[in-house]
Parts: structure tokens; sequence; C-alpha cells
């Protein structure tokens, strides 16, 4: 509730709807200045066609940096795929190598190395091929044959299956053999390793081996000391069973190869 | 040119319209400012930025005869000078206990000029000031003032009070009063 003293005082300070005296007001300087202020934000409409055009240049830029820098990451994506698709593809063989049922035109690309990759150097860094331990000599050899027994024809060249993990030997006819007598002297097999001489052995024929009961019994010896082996061409059967184990069903036969153990 | 037709014009940003208001309530208005802040140049920043508000809320506002400009006006002015207050930190109210009021007499008030009680408000502590301002003058209760400060009825009372007492003594001493 007003007291009378607070109306007195509220109505006379109402009243003061001028100035009091002493107190000096520039009412055209202050107009004149709410203009100003009042005339500002149509200064700043003005203004905002630039800043707008700012604005989409600087995201037009954003957009392009963006872009570019995908791209080139992109780039350099498609060059680890690439690298690492090749450095994945083994190396395939040379048509030259291929079999010959395998060889197309255009079938095979051949394998060609990667400068600078890591697989390529794996790659030059390959294990040596393991020498294989049983070398099997080109030599076909008949000691004797014997005149009543009939010659095979040339035609029938021997066609044996040949052993993945074997080294294809050489077929020659038996007809091309010489006088064993006038045969080349053994040559002695030399590894880095260790160096073994192969003792000349004689080879006879089955059918004469029959005869003789001493040979036999020679034959099967050097066969259990693992000396040296004998194993008929015409039985590949026989040729990769135990060669210990003597099969008579194969005496027809009249080659013979000489294997050196080492 | 009357208020009315000021507004309307003042709606279609009319500068003459304008002009019209701001001659007719700024010496008012300032008047307004500088019972809160004192300091003329502060009191004539705080009523430009008033009437910057009030022409820029001028859709909003329903005409509703003569006083009701001056109205909006005041409080939009009161609005600005307790915002500048507080952004100059000068409205530091504290708690205090209510203090016992000294009745004023009637008559003696009634013969001091309101240039010179404009003056001796003008010399007020700026919380003591405010408080007065708002409560006699402006005549928020003090439940609204207490809200605004975030302060007790009770010390907005003790403020007001404590107002009174200092005009007393101002008066005594300037022997206004007997």
């Amino acid at each position: 509730m007003k007291t009378g003293t607070e109306k007195i005082l509220k109505d006379k300070i109402d009243s003061l709807g001028t100035l009091s005296g002493g107190i000096v007001f520039g009412k055209e300087e202050a107009w004149d200045k709410l203009q100003t202020r009042m005339d500002a934000p149509a200064k700043r409409v003005a203004l905002l066609p630039w800043f707008s055009a700012a604005a989409v240049l600087l995201v037009l830029i954003t957009i392009f940096a963006v872009y570019n820098s995908t791209t080139s990451n992109l780039s350099i994506s498609k060059n680890k795929i690439e690298t690492s698709t090749k450095a994945n593809i083994p190396s395939v063989a040379t048509a030259s190598e291929m079999p010959e049922g395998n060889q197309t035109k255009n079938s095979v690309v051949p394998a060609q190395p990667l400068p600078q990759q890591p697989i390529a150097k794996k790659t030059e860094k390959q294990i040596p091929p393991v020498e294989p331990k049983v070398e099997i000599t080109n030599e076909v050899v008949a000691e004797t044959i014997p005149e009543n027994l009939p010659v095979a024809p040339k035609t029938t060249a021997i066609t044996e299956p040949v052993h993945p993990s074997k080294i294809p030997t050489k077929v020659v006819h038996v007809s091309e053999l010489g006088n064993p007598a006038k045969e080349p002297p053994q040559q002695t097999f030399n590894n880095n390793t260790a160096s073994v001489d192969v003792k000349k052995i004689p080879v006879v024929h089955l059918n004469d081996l029959t005869k003789q009961k001493d040979l036999i019994n020679q034959f099967e010896g050097r066969m259990k000391d693992n000396i040296a082996v004998s194993i008929p061409l015409f039985s590949p059967a026989a040729r990769y069973s135990n060669p210990d184990v003597y099969n008579p069903e194969y005496n027809t036969s009249r080659n013979f190869l000489k294997i050196k153990i080492n | 040119m009357n208020d009315q037709k000021a507004i309307e014009g003042c709606k279609k940003q009319d500068r003459i319209s304008q002009k019209y208001l701001f001659d007719t309530y700024s010496d008012g208005m300032l008047m307004v400012c500088l019972r809160y802040v004192k300091n003329l140049p502060d009191a004539e920043e705080i009523m430009l930025n008033g009437f910057f508000n009030f022409f820029k809320t001028i859709d909003r506002f329903i005409y509703n005869g003569n006083t009701g400009v001056g109205g909006w006006l005041k409080k939009i002015m009161v609005n600005e000078c307790l915002m500048f207050l507080r952004r100059k930190g000068g409205l530091k109210i504290v708690e205090e206990q209510l203090a016992a009021e000294v009745s004023i007499d009637d008559g003696q008030i009634s013969r001091i000029s309101a240039n010179e009680i404009f003056q001796l408000i003008m010399e007020l502590p700026p919380g003591y000031r405010t408080v007065f301002n708002m409560a006699v003058v402006e005549e928020y209760s003090h439940k609204e003032i207490a809200a605004m400060f975030n302060i007790t009825e009770g010390t907005s009372k003790s403020q007001l009070s404590k107002a009174k007492n200092l005009l007393q003594k101002m008066l005594k001493e300037k022997k206004m009063v007997l």
C-alpha cells in the first residue's frame, strides 16, 4: 500500500517530463545517431550478397579440396590393390614350359617380374632345387644279347610313363648300343658335399642269370648291399617297387637301367 | 499528427512518424534513464537503445490511448537501464534487515520542487536508488522487485526503507524539511 509521501514523490517525479535545469541534451544529434543505427540493417542487407557469394566460393573450394583428396586417396588405394593382386598372382609357366596339350594361343601370359615388390624379392630368393639323390643314367646297356632272341623293332620305342619326381630318361634302342667293352668310362659324381665313385658293374641279361647261379647270387648280393640295382626297363611296376625283391616275371626283358646310389 | 497516427506511420517505417514520437518522448525518457544510471552520456545511450528497440518491435504494439505509448516506452527504458546496470556490475543489493521507517511529513514534501526531489534521488546509492525508483515511481511490488534482482521481499522492503531514511536525512541536511 502506497503511503501519502510516496504518492507525492511519484507525482512530482512523473511531472519531470522535460529536462530539469542544468541538463543539456542535444536532441537532433541523438536523432541522427538513432537514424544511423536504424539505417545500419539496410547496409547489412546490402552486404548480404557479398557474404553469400563468399560463402558459396568457400563451399566450392572446400568441395574441390575434398574431391581432390578423395581422388588421390582412391588412386593410391587402386595402386595398392593392383600391387597386392600382382603380388598374389603366382608365376605362371610360359607357353614353352607348358605341356603340349595345354598350349594355346594367348592362353597363358608369362609372369613378369614386378619391380620393387616385396613378393618379387621373395621369388628371387627361392630355395635352390634339391639335388636328386638318385641319378638315373641315360645309358641303356645290354651287355650280352643272345642271337636267338627276337630283336625289338625300331617302331617299338619305349614309351614308359615318366614319374613326376624322376628326371625323364633318354630312351635308346638296344640295337644302338655298341660293344660294352667300348663303353666310355663312368663319370664320377662330384657334389659339393661328397663325391662317390661308383664302381662299374657288369650288366648281365637275366636269361643268362638264370643259367648261372653264381651270377644270380652275386646280383642279389649287390642288391642287398645297395651298391647297385639293375631294373628291367619293360617292367615299370617292378621298377618302382621294392628293388630288393627279384621278380622272375620280368625276365624276358633284355635291357636294364644302371642306377647310381649316392 | 497524434500518437495514434505516428504509431501507424512507425509500423510502415515512416521516418517522420518516428521523429515525431522521438521528439515527444525523448526528454521524459532521458529523465527516466538518468534516474537509474545518473550519468548523462550513459543515459543518452540507453535512451537511444530503448527507442531503437521500440521502433523495431512497434508491430507488436497495440495503441490503447495516449498513455499507452509513454508507458510502453518507459517499460522499455527501465529494462534497458537494469540491463545496463547488470552489465556494469553496479546493481549489487545485499541482504539486509528491515530498518525502522521514518515518517516524513507530507506537507513538507509537497513544498519541495520536483527538480529538487530528482536531485536528491540521484544522490542515493545505486541499490537504494534502483529499488526506490522501481517501488515508488514505477510502482513495482516488492515481490516483483525481489524476483527481478533475485533477492527476498524483505530485502527489497529494507532497501526501500533505507532509501527513504537517507532521503529524509538529506532533506534535513539541506534544511528542506524541519
